[in-house]
This record gives C-alpha cells, structure tokens and sequence, in this order.
C-alpha cells in the first residue's frame, strides 16, 4: 500500500516534502494571520457562506423505537403509536408531534450498526468518527469543523458546549488540532476574563492597546511571521469578544421567545445555541439527558421527549424562517440506541446493533430516510452504516472534503478515518 | 554498518558540492564553503558547526546578535526566564570578550539550569499527560536532581526505558510506563516519537500509507521489545512494570493481509537474536499470584541498553535534534518525530555530526549545550541579510548539472525501491513456504509423541520378555551343567546313593525347565518384533521431522538473510531518496534566488516607473490645476461684468423711460399749471385746490434738476454697459481659450491618471510578489538556520518570565533569602567557601521554585497544548489574550507594591531614566530614542495618572511580540 510516485518528477518530491514535513512545518502551521502570510485554508473558500453545526446529543442512549424508527404493534415496539409527519410515508413515535411537523426539513439515517454497546467508547466513536485506541486521542467533531471552517475574521470561539454552569475554561478535546479548537462550555455566564477590570476605563484600554500596536509594529519591521500575526490578532480578538459579551446572555432574547422554547433548561440551552448560531459560532452543541433508561423506558422516554420535542421543533424552523437552516448542519445523535426487547423492568439496554439519528440543514437532503431495519427492529435490514460514515457525511454537509488532510505542524492528519465514506445518498 | 552508510551519505553530498565547485556556482551563491576535508577533528564542536551550517546554506548568513540579545536569548534558552535588570546591566557593561562564553559557563552551573531542564524533559518526555501512578513533583525531583549531578542521557534514557518501578531510587523514572498504562500500542507509539524520533503510529495496522520508510515490521520491532511487559500491582497496592518471558508478536496487514513476525528489532538496526531457555528455566522468579515474575533475559532492559548504547544511529541523532532545536528554535529534521527520507534533516552532515559527537561527549547534556550555546548559529541576529542576487544565465548550467544528477537518483532510489518490493516479495514467497512446514511440523509433534510413547512401552514390554528368556536359559543352562557334573561324579562314585539320586533329580528338573525356556522364546518372539516395529515407526517419523526442521530452519535462515537484505536495501534507499529531496530543495533554492532577482528588478523597475509616471503626472496635475484655476477667474470675472452689463443696461432702460416721462411732464406741467390757475381763479379760497397749485409748482420748479440729473445718471449708466461689454469682449475669447486650453490637456491627463493607476497597481503587485518570495527566502534561511528565527516561548517561561520581569521572582528571593539566612545563617567562612556557597545557592532555587511554582500551572493551563500532543506548537487562543488583559493575577503583578516593577517606576522621577528601566527590565535591551520620547509622550498624555499609566506602558510591553517570543 505504499504510494510510489512513479514519474519522481520534482514537483511530486518536492510536494512530498512539504506534506511530509519540513517545509510545511518551515512556513509555520498556525491559523490566524494575515494576506500572503497566512496559509491557504480550506476556510478560505467557505468564508462567504459560513457554515455551521448545530448537535443535540441524548445522552445515555435515546431509545430509536420511541422516536425515529417507531415499530409499533410488534412485540419490540412498546406501547406508543406511530404518527404521520409532514413527509409523507415517514412516521415517527407521537412522542414527537412537533418534530413531526418539521421532518420535511429533516432526514433520518434508520440503519446504524456500531457494534458498540459501552456509553464511552459509543460516545467516542459518534464525537469523532473513529474507534477508540489507547496509541492515540482524536479531536471531537466540534473541533474539527471549528478548524476547518474556521472564521478567520470572527472573534466567537468556534467550539461551543452549551450546558449549566459554564464560563469556565477551555476543554481537552481538540487533541491534536491544539487548545484553539478545544470546547469552552458557555451557561448563561461569558467566558472567563471577558469583562474589563474595575478602574480600567475602555478608553484608557484602548489607549494602552494601541501603545502595544505600536510596540509591536516597530518589533515586526524587524520580523513579521504567521506567529506574530496570530499572536497580535489574537488581542484584537479578545477586544471584539469583550464588545460581544452579551451574545453570551440568553435574557437579552426576547420574552416570547423565551416562552416559545419553554422556562426548562433545554428550551433555554435551544434558545442559547440560537443565538450563538446567529453570531456565526462555528459549533454548537446542546446535550439532553438522560435517556439510559434501563428502568421504566416508556415513562421516561414520555418525560424527556415531552421536553425535548417543542424546543426542538421550534429551533429548527427557526433556523429555517431565518435562512440559517441552508447553511447549518444540525444532527440529533446519542452513544447508541436501546435495545427492541423490553426488559423485565420495563426498560430497554444498551443497543448498538440497530438505532438511527436525525440530521438536516446544511448539504442534508430535506425529508429522506436512509437504510431500514428489519420488521421489530433487531437488525438492520438495508444501508448499513456506522460513526464512520456519519462522521464524513455531516463535514461534507459543511461543504468539507472529508478525504482531505490538516497539516498539523508539518504532520499529515486526515479529517476522517480514512477507512470509510460519506453517505453521498443523504447530500444535496 | 550504520557507520559505513552515514559515511556514503557524507561522500555522496562531497560529490554534489564537487558538481557545484566544478561549475563555479558556489562563489556565486554565497555558499562560503570551508570544505569539510579542511576542518580538522581538533576544532571544537562549535566551530564545526558552523562550517556546517556555512556549507548547507545557498544565501548570506546573518550577523552576530547584539549583546542584549544573545543575554535574553541564553536566559531563556538554558535557565527558561529572561535575565533580571541587574544582570542585563551588568553583562552590557562588562566589557571581556570572552564575556559571552563566561555567561554560558556561569548559566550551566547554576542550579536553576538544572531546574528548567528537568521541566524541559518532563516536558519532552510526558508531554503533560495527567499523573497515574508517579507524581509528576517526584518526577520532577528526580529529572531536577539528575541534571544536577550531571547524569549522561543515556544513562537517564536508559533508567527510564528499563524501569520497573522497583529499586527505590529509581522509583519515579517509570513514569514514562506506568503512566501511559503500560499500553504496548501507545508506548510503541511513544518510545518510537520521542526516543527515535518516528512516529509509526500510522504503521500500525498496515506499511505507512503515506511514509514509504515506515514500515509495519518496524512497528511491531519496537513493539516486540514492550508487549511482554505489564502493569502488576502488588498485594500492598503498589504499582510496578513487571515483565513475562513469553509472548510473541506476529501481526497482518489489513491492506494486503501480509502476515508477519517480528522479534524485537530497533529502529534502523538489524534484528537481534536472542538466547533461548529451556521450558520452566526462563525466569529468576517464576510467575505465581501476587508474585512480580523476572525473567531471566528481559527484552526491556535489551531495549534501553541497546539503544543507549552509542551504536544506535536514530537514538542518538534523535536526542542530539531534540537538543538543537531546544537552542535552535527548529530540529535539523523537523517536526522532531517525523524523520524520514522524504523529510530527511536539512543539513545531514551537521546532523551527523551532532549525532557523533553526542555520543563522543558522553552524552553529557551541559557539554553538548555549551558547544550549541558557543556557535556563530546559534547567536546569530533575527536581522534578515540581504542576499546575492543571480539571473537565470549564471546559473544555467548548473541547474542542468543538478537536474540531471536529480533525474539520474530519481531512477536509482526507484530502482532500490523496486529492489525492496522485490526483496519483500522474496521473502513473503519463502513465508508462504514456511508456513504449511511449520503446520506440518505443529501435527506432527502429537503423533510423534504418541509413537515415542509406543515404541517405548513396546521396548519395555520386550524387554522385560527378554530378561525372562534370559533368564530363564541361564537357570537350564546351570541345571544341565550341574546335572551333567553330578552324573559324572556319580559314574565315579556309583555307590553313592544320594549322588544318584540328586544326578536324577537335576537331570528331571533340567527337562523340566525347557518346556518354560520355549514357552519364554515364544512370548519373547513377538513382543521383540513389535518393539522393533514400533521403534522403526518412530525413527521414521523423527526423521521426517528432523528433515522438515531442517527445511524449515533454511527457510527461516533464508527469511532471516532477506530481512537483513531488505534493511540494507532500505538504508541505501534512504539514503538516495533523502539526496533526491535535497536536490530538489537545492534547485529550489536556486530557482528561487533566481526568481527573486527577477523579482526585486522587476519591482524595483516598476517602482521606478511609477515614480517617474508620478512625477509627470503630478506636473501634469499641477497644470491642470493651475490652469483650471485661473479659468475660474477669468470666468468668475466675466461673469462679473456680465451681471454689471445686465443690471446696468437694465438701468440704462429704466433712466430711458424716465427721461421720457420728465419729458412728456415736462410738457404737461405748464398746461397743468395754466389750468389750475384757471381753477383757482373759479374757485378761490379752495384750500385743497390751493394746495394742488403749490404742488404742481413746486414739481415744475424741481423738474429741470430732475431732468438733469438723470441725463447725467442715463450717461453714467451707458458708460458702465459701454465698458462692461468691452470687458466681456476682452474677457469672452480669453475663456474660450482657456476651455479649449483644458478641453485640449484633459485626453491627455486623463491618459496619465490611467498610466499612473496602473503603474501604481503593478508597483504594489510587485512589491507583494518580492514580498512573498522574500518571506520564503527568509523562511528558508531560517530553516538553514542562516538566521535566527522566532521561538515562541514555552508556557513555562512564559510564566517565570513574566514574574521575573514584574518583581515577583525577586521579591520572592528576597524573603526567602531572609528566611534562609535566619533558619541557618552562614559564617563568615561559610562565606568564603564555594561549596557552602554553591549550596545555598540550591536551597534559594529550590525555595523560591517551591513558593512560586503554583503560578507556572495558571499559565500552563492556557499556554500549554493538550495532554499526550506535541508540546512545541505554537497556537494562539482569545483566552490567553483575556487572562492577559483582565486576569486577576497578572492585574495583581502589574499594581505596585513594595519593590516590584511598577513600585520602582514610579518612584523614578526622571523620565528618560523610567523609560530606560522599564525596557532594560522587561525587554532586556535599552530603549531607542524614538522609543523613549514614545514613553515619556504616553505619560505626559496621562498627566497626573503617571502611576496609572505606567502600568499600561508596563503591560504593553509585556503582551507585546517582542516580550513573547524568543529571539
């Protein structure tokens, strides 16, 4: 499997070279910067149509049998009925009407077999595309496409964790994509240091700001990198975002919205990742929990999905009334489904055989299903797929190649496991 | 073997510089070769380095770094923070010549190297993986306390690749292990990364889909060195890396499905052979429950005394490249883990050269340093040199030379490619001919052990027949004789009854005893012949097993003799493939040079151009101007005379018609007034008619004046309309000319805009063009290390440099100091005594490190990169920028307080003594005069802030570039 280049022309060794190493790491892989200092980034294209992610995630294990692949009237498929959606032929549990309403704006993928049934390593394999190793750390989803679709002249964080709490510090999970990537977790606070010291006016900051822009103007006649560039950017930055700090404040929407996406946590997480979207955020990502319902399934699958449904609904044609739905991807995904057969406690396991996601906006087709299960649900019956496929299919939703590489200080680094492909069935 | 292909490596680049010395090129390039033959061995290291350097390099080298520079360069480099105000003073002051090489000594003796060596490779090593099992300050202590007593690499290298965690002095270094989990997949990446610098993480599964060099075997050859050994933890919870005696590796490629085995094998190294023990005597202490097992031979240990041993080329050129680009900024091979032909060091003789004589210095970090800290290279300026500049002509015919010599190595490391494949697949058909063998041999050793068994139990049974017959015969064969002696002696002796009779009886028992010697033949017949059969089964067997195994070992020798082949093949493939990509680079770097001489003529021509176009248009702007200018004028000015003629010829009319009036009144008033008389005369004392006669008298008295006066203003006012009309007669042709003047000029200034608009705009796509190439010039000088370049500062010294510059470290030191000094006060002779000296100087670093170390984590937390990732990107994230900005911390360094920066400052009340501290101290360097009226405008700007303002000044310079990187 060696990739001989048979003409051994210069400009193959050469290219080589810069892909393998030396050179590209010689011309300093840092983002940032500015005209021909910077390298050509796959952003670069992206820059007019700014692309965006929106995931929710059910975390613990969202049942598909009560939500995207009802099979009811079958010994797997529990009490609830099944409901006509706004695509026709496509129903979903009625634990969903809302969402219902809106699946002609939506696709479901009915045909996931990750063979994994640990809360871990699913949540792993969905966050990145790739199985677990111990040799190696993969970044999450939301870092790659914080990078890839990188913002170069925003001055948001591109990798957002909606969640309580928040404002805290940056995460580890950009691996090697680096800090700049990584997650922050955003409640309803801005992010630490935002707010300018007490006894420091913002004229006097400016004033000392641009006594620094002169220092390291005269310092860069001597030497002028993409480092320096993204060293100074990166204060500029810090400015903007100090300007932008109420983006952060969900109370700044408007009453009726927060009545529209409901008082409960997640209506005000949808709200939130609302109004980062709109502020051109890169990635978004709001978690509803918990859905590992070994115990009692029904019932809490009626509690959880009563609260997940309307603020759902109500985001995505949102999205859609403000022309963001075109340009924002937005996936519905879990570690894994649950299991058909019911157990003594009224509850389903953990299932990784057979289970689905919702996805749409962005390249998504509008009102597909892809792949099926089999009549109660215990295999999947046709267009088997797994994280792999899934993971290229949404960064090519985002108008990525998903078989291009990062350069990563000189390494080659693929975007996506190399071993799999988009389901090109499921994009525009 | 190593040696003989570096030594190949070395003679092929002799003849490449032979080529360019041949066409005279290196005259022409700036190439300021000192040919190596001429260097002598006896040169220090630092001198040859830079001759090494001088050679590989096609362009100017830059100058020496000025004092102030190389002082905050070595600071950070070898004690991780930049040097204190005093220090900065006194070194600009020393005036030794040898000052420099005085500072370098005096900064490797200090402990506080020590220190910052032992986070380099904690660093290095751990890359800010969370604590498992050791504690990182343990780990750190015996990292400290190892440079301390200036303990060889290798000897460190190897403690931390032999480890098991179970001599107590050693205890902490299997941290390198224990806290990666001892996974063998994960330490096979990282043993490879950071101890032979090849990531062949990606060959894991399959030969590098990317990386021709790396191959899977390669993986699994360091892999086989780690998998034997695991976690144990012993009954008393304590955690050691113990190790098994078994366990063999043997893996498939999920692209082709190629099986393999792999015995441990280094990198770049040929496979090892390994003493075999016999079943049950391979360990010191057996594997039991709760038991840690030790194997007799421990492939570990083989591995850490193998690769420390000097002999192990990618060890030690691994660990001399981490080293420089520690000083350097950036590895010969770069990135640092990444080493292979197609990304070969950029300077492979220099490359060598510190490999050599790592191992020549005894791997002794401070020496190897201090002639890193010695050379030209390293204290060279950030100042770009200007270049020579070449046309495409001077070049010519050694671009040819090259490229041709390029072509001719394409084919040659394509052919020792195909040599390799060749090679493999040889030996992958003498696998698959192995492979039925070793199955064979696998089913027979059952059989041949049942037939052993047989055949032995056989032979037992025969000969426990056997000895029956034996004896059996033996007894009929004394009976006989007895009985013939006993019937002789009675023949003798006839009348001895009893003699009779015992004959008779001896004789009887005699024939008795026959019948059971035939029956012991027959039982015996048989039982020997199966046992002969059963044996001759068994001989056959063992001999086809002994000519299987003896099949199976010449496949084995034959696959041995074509993994050897294979890996010579592959090194001289390296070695030509790396010469291809150097080549290239080469006629790169001589195109681009070329290019850029192009490209400065070209921009400087066009600049030129622009200027002189701008010139002509400027004057033609001018004119036009001018002449726009004073058409207004004379416009303005006719328009001028045009109103006056409208308004007074309007008058002219108006007087007319008065003057007609007066004219025809004139006439009507005498009849008026001879009619009123008539009236009055009617109508006498009618005051109203009274009235209208004295009137009308009046007017007739007045008229004549009226009248006069307006012929007179009726003249004027012609005589106005006469000369404002010849002045619109004068002034009409003027502006016509002038329009027609302009009208004329304006195609042709309209002409000059475009030529200057475009000439602008090529101007400035030239400049940008020279610009970019200019910036890969100097990245290319960079990476030649012609120049220095800008090394982002490590989180680490980021943090002590940011404390030293602010106070905080001294004030620290003072305390502790004071603290010392009354806890354990030293005597006068104590005072005097460089060992009592050298050790108080210890418990002040280890203090003042103890006290401050937490604010280093504050700074890590958010400089540092991910744990388990490369540790020497350089990324910028707005969260840096805002705990930099508004932190609470650095907020609190900057406010005075007693003897810190900002309390110094603003004590000084002489302005351009302020501006001279605050750079000395923060920068390291004095300020520039435009630098301090800069200052001193700032604060007079804030007037009565000034305490206020020279905090901004202080945190300005602090965020700024220069303050962030290393240069």
């Amino acid at each position: 499997m060696k990739c001989k280049y048979a003409c051994g022309s210069m400009e193959h060794v050469l290219a080589r070279r810069q892909f393998l190493g030396g050179m590209a790491a010689a011309t300093g892989s840092v983002v940032g910067g500015l005209g021909w200092l910077a390298q050509p980034a796959a952003a670069r294209q992206l820059q007019k149509d700014q692309k965006r992610v929106l995931v929710v995630n059910m975390a613990g294990g969202l049942s598909q049998l009560e939500s995207w692949d009802p099979k009811p009237k079958t010994p797997t498929g529990g009490p609830f009925r099944a409901i006509s959606t706004s695509v026709p032929g496509t129903q979903l549990c009625e634990l969903l009407p809302h969402t219902a309403k809106q699946m002609h704006l939506l696709s479901l993928v009915r045909s996931i077999n990750t063979r994994e049934n640990d809360h871990g390593k699913g949540r792993h394999m969905m966050e990145t595309g790739r199985r677990p190793t111990p040799a190696a750390q993969y970044p999450k989803l939301g870092a790659v496409v914080a990078k890839a679709l990188e913002d170069q002249s925003g001055s948001l964080p591109g990798h957002i964790l909606v969640s309580n709490g928040g404002g805290g510090g940056r995460n580890n999970d950009a691996a090697y994509l680096g800090p700049k990537y990584a997650s922050i977790t955003v409640g309803g606070k801005p992010p630490q240091n935002s707010a300018r010291p007490d006894g420091l006016s913002k004229t006097i900051d400016l004033q000392r700001n641009d006594f620094r822009r002169r220092v390291n103007d005269q310092f860069q006649l001597r030497r002028r990198t993409a480092k320096t560039d993204a060293y100074t950017e990166n204060y500029e930055q810090a400015l903007a975002l100090m300007e932008k700090r109420e983006v952060f404040d969900v109370s700044k929407e408007s009453a009726k919205d927060h009545d529209r996406y409901g008082k409960h946590d997640f209506g005000k997480h949808c709200l939130m990742a609302r109004r980062l979207l709109e502020n051109e955020v890169t990635f978004v990502q709001v978690t509803h929990s918990n859905y590992d319902t070994h115990n009692e399934n029904f019932n809490f699958h009626l509690e959880q999905l009563g609260e997940f449904d309307s603020p759902f609904a109500t985001l995505v044609a949102d999205l859609e009334d403000r022309g963001l739905l075109d340009s924002t991807l937005v996936v519905v995904l879990s570690e894994f489904g649950r299991t058909p057969k019911i157990n003594p406690r009224y509850g389903r396991d953990h299932w990784g055989t057979a289970w689905s996601v919702c996805l749409g906006g962005a390249g998504i087709q509008r009102g597909a299903v892809i792949g099926k299960t089999n009549d109660q649900g215990t295999a999947v019956a046709d267009r088997e797929v797994d994280h792999g496929h899934l993971f290229h299919t949404y960064l090519q939703a985002v108008g990525l190649d998903s078989t291009d590489t990062f350069d990563i200080g000189g390494r080659p680094v693929p975007l996506a496991d190399p071993a799999y492909k988009p389901i090109e069935e499921l994009l525009v | 073997m190593m040696l003989m292909y570096w030594n190949n490596v070395v003679r092929e680049r002799r003849i490449i510089r032979g080529v360019l010395w041949a066409v005279g090129l290196i005259g022409l390039l700036g190439l300021e070769i000192v040919a190596t033959e001429k260097v002598s061995a006896a040169d220090p290291l630092h001198v040859r380095i830079d001759t090494a350097i001088a050679a590989g390099h096609s362009g100017a080298l830059g100058k020496v770094a000025t004092d102030a520079e190389f002082l905050r360069r070595v600071y950070l480099d070898l004690h991780g923070t930049v040097p204190t105000t005093e220090q900065v003073r006194a070194f600009l002051a020393d005036e030794a010549e040898d000052k420099r090489l005085k500072v370098v000594d005096q900064l490797l003796a200090d402990p506080r190297f020590s220190r910052f060596m032992a986070t380099t490779f904690d660093v290095m090593i751990m890359e800010r993986q969370p604590d498992k099992h050791v504690k990182t300050p343990a780990w750190r202590t015996y990292l400290y306390e190892s440079f301390l007593s200036g303990k060889g690499l290798d000897q460190l290298s190897r403690e931390i690749l032999s480890a098991d965690g179970a001599d107590p002095k050693l205890r902490s270094a299997v941290r390198f292990y224990l806290d990666r989990e001892g996974e063998p997949n994960r330490l096979t990446r990282d043993v490879g990364r950071i101890f032979f610098g090849m990531d062949l993480q990606c060959a894991q599964c399959h030969d590098h889909p990317l990386i021709d060099d790396y191959y899977q075997e390669d993986y699994y050859g360091i892999f086989a060195f780690l998998n034997r050994s695991f976690v144990f933890t012993a009954k008393d919870k304590k955690v050691f890396f113990a190790e098994k005696a078994e366990g063999n590796v043997s893996f498939k490629s999920v692209f082709t499905q190629e099986a393999g085995q792999s015995g441990p094998c280094l990198p770049e190294a040929m496979p090892i052979e390994e003493p075999q023990f016999k079943k049950g005597e391979e360990y010191q202490v057996k594997p039991a429950k709760n038991v840690r097992p030790i194997p007799k031979y421990s492939r570990r240990k083989q591995l850490a005394a193998r690769a420390t041993s000097g002999e192990n080329l990618a060890f030690n050129r691994n660990l001399a490249n981490r080293l420089w680009a520690h000083m350097m900024g950036k590895g010969l091979v770069e990135p640092v883990d990444l080493y292979h032909s197609d990304n070969p060091a950029v300077n492979p003789e220099l490359m060598e050269l510190l490999a050599t004589e790592l191992v020549q210095l005894k791997f002794d970090l401070r020496a190897f340093l201090r002639e890193l800290a010695l050379s030209q290279t390293y204290q060279r300026s950030l100042d770009v040199p200007t270049g020579p500049s070449l046309t495409k002509d001077q070049v010519q015919q050694q671009l040819v030379a090259l490229e041709a010599d390029h072509k001719q190595r394409v084919v040659a490391s394509q052919q020792l490619s195909n040599e390799i494949e060749e090679l493999r697949k040889q030996r992958l058909q003498e696998k698959e001919k192995l492979a039925p063998l070793t199955k064979q041999l696998a089913g027979l050793s059952k059989p041949l052990e049942e037939l052993r068994k047989k055949a032995t139990a056989a032979q037992k049974v025969a000969s426990e027949s056997q000895k029956q017959l034996t004896m059996k015969r033996s007894q009929l064969v004394s009976l006989e004789a007895a009985a013939a002696s006993t019937e002789q002696a009675a023949k003798a002796l006839p009348k001895e009854a009893e003699l009779q009779k015992a004959a008779g009886t001896l004789r009887k028992r005699a024939q008795q005893l026959k019948p059971q010697v035939v029956a012991a033949e027959k039982d015996y017949q048989p039982k020997n012949v199966a046992a002969v059969s059963a044996s001759k089964m068994l001989a056959e067997k063992e001999q086809l097993a002994t000519e299987l195994n003896t099949q199976a070992n010449q496949l084995q020798d034959k696959i041995g003799q074509l993994t050897v082949q294979v890996r010579g093949t592959r090194s001289k493939y390296q070695q030509q493939n790396q010469l291809v990509t150097l080549i290239a680079e080469q006629i790169t770097d001589i195109n681009r040079l070329v290019e850029y001489g192009g490209l400065v003529a070209a921009a400087n021509q066009s600049r030129q151009g622009f200027e002189k176009i701008e010139d002509e248009f400027q004057s033609m702007t001018a004119k036009v101007t001018s002449l726009s200018s004073s058409l207004a004028d004379l416009e303005k000015a006719l328009q001028k005379a045009q109103q006056t003629n409208a308004t007074a010829t309007k008058e002219v009319a108006r007087l007319q018609r008065r003057q007609s009036a007066l004219e025809q009144l004139d006439q009507l008033l005498p009849q008026l007034a001879n009619d009123l008389e008539k009236v009055s005369t009617q109508l006498p004392k009618d005051q109203e008619v009274v009235d209208v006669q004295q009137q009308i008298k009046q007017r007739l008295a007045t008229l004549p004046t009226v009248t006069n006066q307006t012929a007179k203003s009726l003249l004027e006012t012609e005589a106005v309309v006469k000369s404002s009309g010849k002045q619109m007669g004068d002034m009409q042709p003027r502006v016509a000319k002038g329009k027609q003047e302009l009208a004329d000029l304006t195609p042709q200034a309209t002409a000059l805009k475009k030529q200057f608009e475009s000439a602008r705009s090529l101007a400035k796509e030239n400049e940008e063009k020279r610009m970019a190439v200019y910036h890969k010039l100097v990245e290319r000088s960079e990476r030649q290390f012609a120049v220095a370049s800008l090394k982002p500062m490590t989180p680490e010294q980021i943090a002590w440099s940011t404390m030293q510059v602010l106070g905080v470290v001294q004030k620290q030191r003072v305390a502790s100091q004071a603290e010392l000094d009354k806890k354990s006060p030293l005597s006068e002779a104590d005072q005097k005594d460089p060992a009592k000296l050298a050790e108080r100087a210890k418990q002040l670093e280890d203090a003042v490190y103890a006290k401050l170390k937490g604010n280093e984590a504050s700074f890590v937390k958010l400089f540092g990169a991910g744990a388990g990732q490369p540790q020497g990107d350089f990324f910028a994230t707005v969260d840096q920028a805002l705990f930099m900005a508004n932190g609470g911390l650095i907020r609190g360094w900057l406010s005075p307080s007693s003897g810190n920066l900002s309390d110094r400052l603003n004590k000084q009340t002489d302005s351009p003594a302020l501006v001279e501290d605050l750079y000395i101290s923060i920068l390291s360097r004095r300020p520039t005069q435009g630098e301090t009226e800069s200052v001193i405008q700032y604060l007079s700007d804030r007037g009565k802030e000034r305490s206020q303002a020279i905090q901004e000044i202080v945190w300005a310079l602090v965020t700024s570039v220069e303050f962030r990187f290393n240069h």
